[in-house]
């Protein structure tokens, strides 16, 4: 928790540098009170953009006391707050006196037109951020509009605010706002185009593919020759890009890591055929290549040494970080109890199915595991659960658990947004629900 | 759980933020 205050601390610290650097060297103007907030919503708003930099490059310090379950909605929302104080600064600056042909005027100087540009450029760029699913745009497509957006963005604010602003007069906010955008483009240029680079000089090897039940593939990675696998915790995951060839679609794609670290030499991803690129996961041969970075994530029993009692709660593919978790439960005779809640369509959908079976049956020190199979379209024969997991069901098949066990869950979003609510309603504390989302 | 503790931050950075530039702004114009 004290690395989590210390980031979040430093990053307030650094977005409010800009106006602590105008208090001290040139606090005085003859301009009135709203121009000034004007002028101060811009300067907090670029630094905010230079802050979303560090927030998506993935850097552990920055990320792991969150994890990126939550680091990237928080540069989600930042972005979003950016865009808002960007988009008061001309009117509170019109309103304090500028005049409103700021707004409205072409017959401006050049730096006041590439603010109108930035703006512009920024709004698209949250927009389709906001609502890429709903637009129907893919991953990919997103990814490299973003990637060309943000940079550019960047600069035609830089340029702007040291062309217009009387702030930026001042040698100290020069060498602030130059140090900004060094830091930004200097992280940019590393994440989008070194640190690929680098990874690919430590290619992982495909060391097994196989097909868990129709259209689920378990894909094994061999670290490269000499070195030692990456270190991870039990429901973390991975970036993956896979070198195929063969026409196959070269794309870097987060998978849950589902094989636990307690097993040596290789880990390995269970991916279901669902989208533009999983498609072709069962493709993949032994022998490809994966550059990869990892771990992250933060969905994992071992956080939570005080939680002995566990109500894992999975939807379909999303049994993968659990799997994990349960299998470094075992390899490490974890004395933990568990109910393991697996909701599927139907029986053939049901992924690790003998081997949770031998959990269930096998151990004699470890984990105590109970699963409970739910099928929403099952045979006629089905002698399970039938239907979704639901209030009833919760209740029923948690019983007194509710009042202790800390619960994980990861299910499609849909799924969690209506069993969260039910488990705070049937008392079961936050502090206790620990969630993941199939998507980042 | 720890989407409350995003929210409690989320909020926190933006009230912090815009009670600066406020004040910073009212210093600045009397």
């Amino acid at each position: 928790m004290n690395a989590a205050r210390s980031r979040i601390i430093l990053y307030l610290a650094v977005i409010l540098l800009p106006l602590l650097v105008v208090a001290a060297f040139h606090l005085k103007t003859d301009d009135v009170f709203y121009y000034n907030v004007g002028r101060g919503f811009a300067q907090l708003a670029f630094a905010i953009l230079i802050m979303q930099v560090v927030l998506a490059a993935r850097l552990h310090w920055v990320e792991a006391p969150f994890g990126l379950n939550l680091t990237f909605p928080f540069h989600r929302r930042m972005g979003t707050v950016a865009a808002i104080l960007l988009i008061l600064h001309p009117p509170l600056m019109a309103l304090g006196g500028g005049g409103w042909h700021l707004l409205f005027g072409l017959d401006l100087e050049w730096y006041i037109l590439i603010a109108k540009a930035a703006l512009l450029l920024l709004l698209i760029h949250v927009g389709l951020s906001l609502w890429r699913a709903r637009l129907g745009i893919k991953y990919e497509t997103w990814r490299l509009i973003h990637d060309i957006l943000a940079p550019l963005v960047l600069v035609l604010v830089f340029l702007h605010s040291w062309n217009a602003s009387e702030d930026l007069r001042v040698r100290p906010m020069q060498v602030l706002w130059l140090v900004f955008l060094a830091v930004a483009l200097l992280l940019f240029g590393y994440h989008c185009l070194v640190r690929p680079r680098l990874l690919r000089d430590h290619l992982y090897r495909v060391q097994e593919v196989h097909e868990e039940c129709p259209r689920v593939w378990t894909i094994k990675f061999a670290p490269p020759p000499g070195e030692r696998r990456f270190d991870f915790l039990p429901g973390q995951f991975q970036f993956v890009t896979l070198f195929r060839g063969r026409g196959l679609p070269v794309e870097e794609h987060h998978f849950t890591i589902s094989s636990s670290p307690s097993e040596p030499g290789y880990h390995a991803s269970t991916i279901k055929e669902s989208g533009d690129f999983t498609i072709t996961i069962g493709q993949t041969r032994v022998g490809d290549t994966a550059a990869i970075q990892a771990p992250f994530g933060r969905f994992s029993y071992v956080l939570y040494p005080q939680a002995r009692d566990l109500v894992f709660i999975a939807g379909g593919i999303g049994i993968t970080p659990l799997m994990s978790n349960l299998r470094h439960m075992r390899d490490t005779q974890a004395e933990r109890r568990v109910l393991l809640l697996y909701s599927n369509k139907t029986e053939s959908d049901i992924v690790f199915r003998e081997e949770l079976a031998r959990m269930e049956e096998e151990v004699v020190r470890g984990p105590k595991l109970q699963v409970v199979h739910v099928l929403s379209q099952p045979e006629e024969a089905w002698p399970g659960e039938k239907g979704h997991l639901d209030r009833e069901k919760l209740a029923r098949l948690c019983g007194e658990r509710l009042g202790t066990a800390s619960f994980f869950l990861c299910c499609p979003p849909p799924l969690i947004h209506s069993l969260v609510p039910i488990l705070r309603d049937l008392a079961v504390a936050d502090s206790r629900i620990h969630f993941e989302y199939f998507s980042l | 759980m720890e989407f409350k503790m995003l929210n409690r931050v989320t909020a926190l950075v933006i009230v912090i933020c815009l009670a600066a530039a406020v004040a910073l702004a009212f210093l600045r114009s009397v």
